[in-house]
Formats: structure tokens, C-alpha cells, sequence
């Protein structure tokens, strides 16, 4: 395990922002990082990489423990958190060069290849003030990336980038996951970001884990049936006769849309049922939940972002 | 046994805080206002020296009396009561609180530096740009007093300038110099003191605007304080009470246990700032 962490728990004041949460995080891999805003994991990143003190945690990194060696884990770990800060009045190279030397190597080459990757090379010696967001946010994960770190964190990596760039960071996450076996735990809101990025996932709400898996494994649990019907009590009323679980609900004038549990196996003996029941089908299908779709169900939000108070 | 990793870090340390230093041009800045200054004095002296031309002080010629050395020593005075502690304030919270509030503090400590050495770095520097100043005010004042007023002569000591008393003597020719070294010297000292002050309270409060207010409010409070005879029971226990030892180098015959007693004392105020600032910059949550 990359990162093993277990009990983390901390407090603002009477505030819980993270109760008693584990995390693991498997070497090489890319891990996800999801959970609504404020749900605490700005503060867990945060935690791990000892710019906040936790009531309590057991924090292993790389094989030591966080507390304890924090100085030789963070010469293999690099990080955003937040967002990229730097020395506006130096150069992207300076800003990278003095930085490495805190880690006690500061390789011209390894800094050059460094920006080529995220591509800053024509103005690596440009002053940073004159950096826009998505360049500054590109400089922030070159410097994470040196001096040849085995463990990175990114908080929001993608935040502020246009679409090119995006693509271009989550190739480059991948790569730096296949190519190099680095690590990779990457915070985000952009649900389908992480869904084609990362290798596993961790979705935490008000500071409690949810759930955690594989991401391809936690869609495939999440297979439902997606019924298209204009009666909506009676299919309710058989429903709850027959035990069967509703996910959602929508409801859009002429028909109802209902996302029930279960797989593609169900759906002609429940075609048989809904037709003896004499509910009207207008459509049904094997419905594959996107990571947006668990999410929101996991964590009780609605999908035109509001919390789900049903 | 030397700690190498450990020097390699400070050396790194220290390289990046110069090489701030020099990119946010805080030595033009401060070399600015130490020309504006020096040019305001000597206009000042000169006008003055026009005045007094034929005055005569303890039987010397007024004009004799008001050298480069007497400019130079004079200049001193408000520069290191008022300017450089503005000065110094401002800086060291920028680089302090200023880094905290703006994130590169953070970005610095996802290295692995420890925050004692990210600390002691800033302190270091800071009291070498502090340096920096009383040598280019030195340099300056002298090298413009030489020229205009002369190089050297006897100096007269006006004790309402420097001494907060009503006395008035004559330093002679062939002591004048080393006493005004003794003074920037000393000088120095005061602003080592004045470093550590503030980088104690920018790590207590993490904010630049906090930080100017409260250092330069207690600092001037102090001082105003210290004027006032009706307040006298309080002056011992004033912060600023021992640290204008650079007046000791104007006194005929320098009182060097005094000079010790008050530079103990601002080694232990130094030292204090300097535990409680460490001790709550390694505390802060970044």
C-alpha cells in the first residue's frame, strides 16, 4: 500500500470535518478522491501530508509512518493542495529550481523534462505573475512531479483548465501511473474526470467514507433497470408488494422515469409482471450507472446539485 | 559532528530567501528611501549650517563641528527610532504572514524542510537585509557628509538628540570614527530585536495587516510611553526600553557595564520572540 491510513479524525472547534475515516490507497494505482463540497477532503489531504494535525490517525506513507518520518517521505511525495501558489516575482524554471533544491536534488534535466511534460516550455522563463490559472495549475503539477516522486497528491488538478488541458492532464496521470509507477491520489469534483481516470476511488460525505472499490467493480454493483411509465403509483404499489428497490425517481410531465435495483437478468420476467399489472411501459432497459449517478446516491445529492431532502 | 543534510537544507534555505530578496528588488526599496532620507538631512544640515555659521559651540566653531561624522551620526537618529523599524516591519511580515496568508508557505512545507529551518532561514535573512540598511544608511550619510560638510573634525554631541538629556559635549577628532561605527554597530544589534519581534508576532497572527498594526502599535507605544515622565514606573518594563544601546557609543566614555546589562537583556527578548514565533509557526496549520 501507497498509503495506509486508519482512525483519521479532526475537528474545527465543535465542527467533526473527519470521523474516524480510513483510507488505502494501492501502490501504482490512480486513486480517486471524490466527495461533495465540504465533505473534508481538502482537510484529509491535508492531514496527509502534515501541513494539519489530526486528532487522531494512523498514518503509514510509503512504509512509514507519517509522524515519525515525515521528512523522507516527503522527498518521494509531491503535492497541490488547494491551489498552486508560488513566487510570482521568479521564473516557472527558478520558481521549480529552488523548490527541487529543498528536496535535496534540484536536476536541471529532470526540472526541463518536468515542464516539456506539462507544456511550459516556451515560457519556463516567463515570470509566474504573468501566469494565467490553467498555467499556473500546470507549473503546480511539475512541481509535484520532481524531483521523480513516488507518491503525488493533486487537490482540484484539473480546475480552471480548458478542455485540451484537461485531456492533456489525465493522459498524463495515466502515464505517469503506467509508464512510471507513480502513485496518483487525486481529489475532484469532475465525477467523469475520475471515472476515466482512476483505477480505484474513495467517496466520503460530512467526513465518513461511503464507499471505496475499484472503479470499474463499483459501477458493475450499481447496474439498475431504468423503466419509462405514465403510472406511477400503480408501478409504485407493485414495487413495494414485490420488495423491489427504487433508486430514483423523476418525474417529467408525461411519464415517470424510474431507476430500479437490479440487473439485466430481471428485466423480462419484470416486463411479464409490469404487463399483468397492467402498467403501461414506454420504455425499459439495463441502465449503467456513471460514477455521477453512485455518487449522488451515495451521498443524498440531487443531480441539479441541491441536497436530496426526500 | 556537523549535521550535513541538515546544512545542505539551511544553505538551500537561505539561497532561495536571498534569491527573493534580490527578485522582489527589496534592496532597491530599501536603498530608496535611505537616499530620500539622506538627502531630506542634509538639506536640513545645510540650512542649519547656514544659520549657525558664526556661532560658536564650547568655543568652537559651530560650522567646525558639523562634519561628515556629525551628519552621519545624526542621521542615525530618526532613521533607526522610526524608519527602519517601519521598515522592517513591513518586510518581514510581507515575507512572514504575507507567505502564510498567499499559500507559498504551503507550497514550501510539502518539501521536506523542517518549519524550524524554514524559520530561522527568513530570520537570518531578514536580519541581513536589516544590516543591509544600517550599512547603506552608514554609506551614505558619510560619503555625502565628507562631501559637502567635510570627512571628519570633532563632533558635537547634542544630548536632547541622542542621549534624551540636556547635556552637551564635544567628542574629539581622534575618537569620532570608531564611535561612529561603535553606533551603527550597535545599531545593528537594535535591529536584530526588531526582526525577531516581528517574525513572532506574523507567526502569532498570520496576517500582514495584524502584524504591522501590532508590532509597530507596540513599538511606538513603547516609545511614546517611555517620553512621558508621569509614566516613569512602567519604563522598566517596556519593551523598547533597552534596545537603544547604540547611544552608549556617543558617550565619552562608553559605560560598558550598562552597555552589557541592556545588550543581555535584548539577547533574552531576542531569544524569546524567536522560541514563541518557532514554536507557533510549527503549530500553525497551513
Amino acid at each position: 500500500m501507497a498509503i495506509k491510513a486508519q482512525h483519521i479524525t479532526k475537528s474545527f472547534g465543535t465542527f467533526k470535518a473527519v470521523d474516524d475515516l480510513d483510507l488505502y490507497v494501492r501502490e501504482g494505482s490512480v486513486h480517486g478522491f471524490l466527495g461533495p463540497n465540504g465533505a473534508g477532503k481538502t482537510t484529509v489531504i491535508r492531514i496527509l501530508l502534515g501541513l494539519l494535525s489530526p486528532d487522531s490517525a494512523e498514518v503509514e506513507i510509503l512504509g512509514k509512518d507519517l509522524f515519525m518520518s515525515r521528512d523522507q517521505i516527503m522527498s518521494q511525495t509531491g503535492a497541490i493542495v488547494e491551489y498552486p501558489a508560488f513566487f510570482e516575482y521568479m521564473t516557472a524554471y527558478e520558481n521549480l529550481y529552488y523548490l527541487s533544491r529543498l528536496s535535496g536534488c534540484a536536476d536541471k534535466t529532470m526540472i526541463e523534462k518536468a515542464i516539456d511534460i506539462v507544456g511550459l516550455s516556451k515560457v519556463r522563463n516567463k515570470l509566474v505573475k504573468t501566469f494565467s490559472y490553467g498555467m499556473k495549475q500546470r507549473l503546480g503539477i511539475a512541481q509535484a512531479m520532481i524531483p521523480e516522486n513516488k507518491l503525488i497528491f493533486l487537490d482540484e488538478p484539473v480546475n480552471g483548465l480548458d478542455p485540451h488541458g484537461i485531456l492533456d492532464i489525465r493522459n498524463l496521470i495515466r502515464q505517469l501511473s503506467e509508464n512510471h509507477g507513480i502513485t496518483v491520489f487525486l481529489s475532484s469534483h469532475l465525477l467523469s474526470e475520475v471515472e476515466q481516470t482512476c483505477d480505484y476511488v474513495t467517496i466520503i460525505h460530512k467526513g465518513h467514507k461511503v464507499c471505496e472499490g475499484k472503479v470499474s467493480e463499483l459501477m458493475k454493483q450499481h447496474e439498475s433497470i431504468e423503466i419509462l411509465t405514465p403510472d406511477r403509483e400503480l408501478l409504485k404499489n407493485l414495487f413495494a408488494r414485490e420488495n423491489l428497490k427504487i433508486f430514483t425517481e423523476e418525474d417529467s410531465g408525461e411519464y415517470s422515469r424510474f431507476l430500479i435495483e437490479g440487473s439485466e437478468n430481471i428485466v423480462p420476467p419484470l416486463v411479464e409482471k409490469l404487463v399483468n399489472n397492467k402498467i403501461r411501459l414506454y420504455g425499459i432497459a439495463k441502465h449503467q450507472k456513471v460514477l455521477e449517478d453512485i455518487f449522488v446516491e451515495l451521498t443524498g445529492y440531487k443531480k441539479d446539485g441541491g441536497p436530496d431532502r426526500a | 559532528m556537523l549535521n550535513l543534510p541538515v546544512i545542505k537544507k539551511m544553505a538551500a534555505l537561505t539561497g532561495l530567501e536571498y534569491k527573493k530578496l534580490i527578485r522582489q528588488k527589496l534592496h532597491y526599496t530599501g536603498l530608496g528611501v535611505v537616499l530620500f532620507f539622506t538627502c531630506l538631512s542634509s538639506l536640513g544640515f545645510i540650512m542649519h549650517r547656514m544659520r549657525n555659521a558664526k556661532k560658536k559651540i564650547e568655543g568652537e566653531a559651530a560650522a567646525e563641528l558639523l562634519n561628515g561624522i556629525a551628519f552621519s551620526m545624526t542621521c542615525l537618529v530618526p532613521a533607526i527610532y522610526v524608519l527602519f523599524p517601519m521598515i522592517i516591519s513591513i518586510f518581514t511580515a510581507t515575507s512572514m504572514a504575507g507567505e502564510l496568508q498567499n499559500g507559498q508557505m504551503r507550497t514550501m512545507l510539502l518539501r521536506p524542510v523542517s518549519r524550524w529551518n524554514v524559520f530561522f532561514s527568513r530570520f537570518f535573512m531578514m536580519s541581513f537585509y536589516s544590516f543591509f540598511l544600517v550599512i547603506a544608511l552608514l554609506f551614505v550619510s558619510y560619503s555625502c557628509g565628507s562631501v559637502m560638510f567635510g570627512a571628519t573634525g570633532d563632533v558635537v554631541i547634542f544630548g536632547e538628540i541622542f542621549l534624551r538629556n540636556g547635556s552637551r559635549y564635544i567628542l574629539p577628532e581622534k575618537v569620532v570614527f570608531t564611535k561612529l561605527l561603535l553606533m551603527y554597530s550597535f545599531a545593528c544589534f537594535s535591529t536584530i530585536y526588531l526582526v525577531a519581534m516581528n517574525m513572532m508576532i506574523s507567526a502569532l497572527t498570520k496576517k500582514v495587516s495584524h502584524t504591522i498594526v501590532i508590532s509597530l502599535g507596540i513599538y511606538y507605544t513603547s516609545y511614546i510611553l517611555s517620553s512621558l515622565s508621569f509614566m516613569k514606573h512602567i519604563h522598566a518594563f517596556l519593551p523598547t526600553r533597552y534596545l537603544d544601546i547604540w547611544r552608549f557609543a556617543v558617550v565619552r566614555d562608553i559605560p560598558w557595564d550598562q552597555l552589557f546589562h541592556d545588550c543581555t537583556i535584548d539577547i533574552c527578548y531576542i531569544v524569546s520572540f524567536l522560541v514563541i514565533g518557532g514554536i507557533a509557526f510549527n503549530m500553525t496549520e497551513v
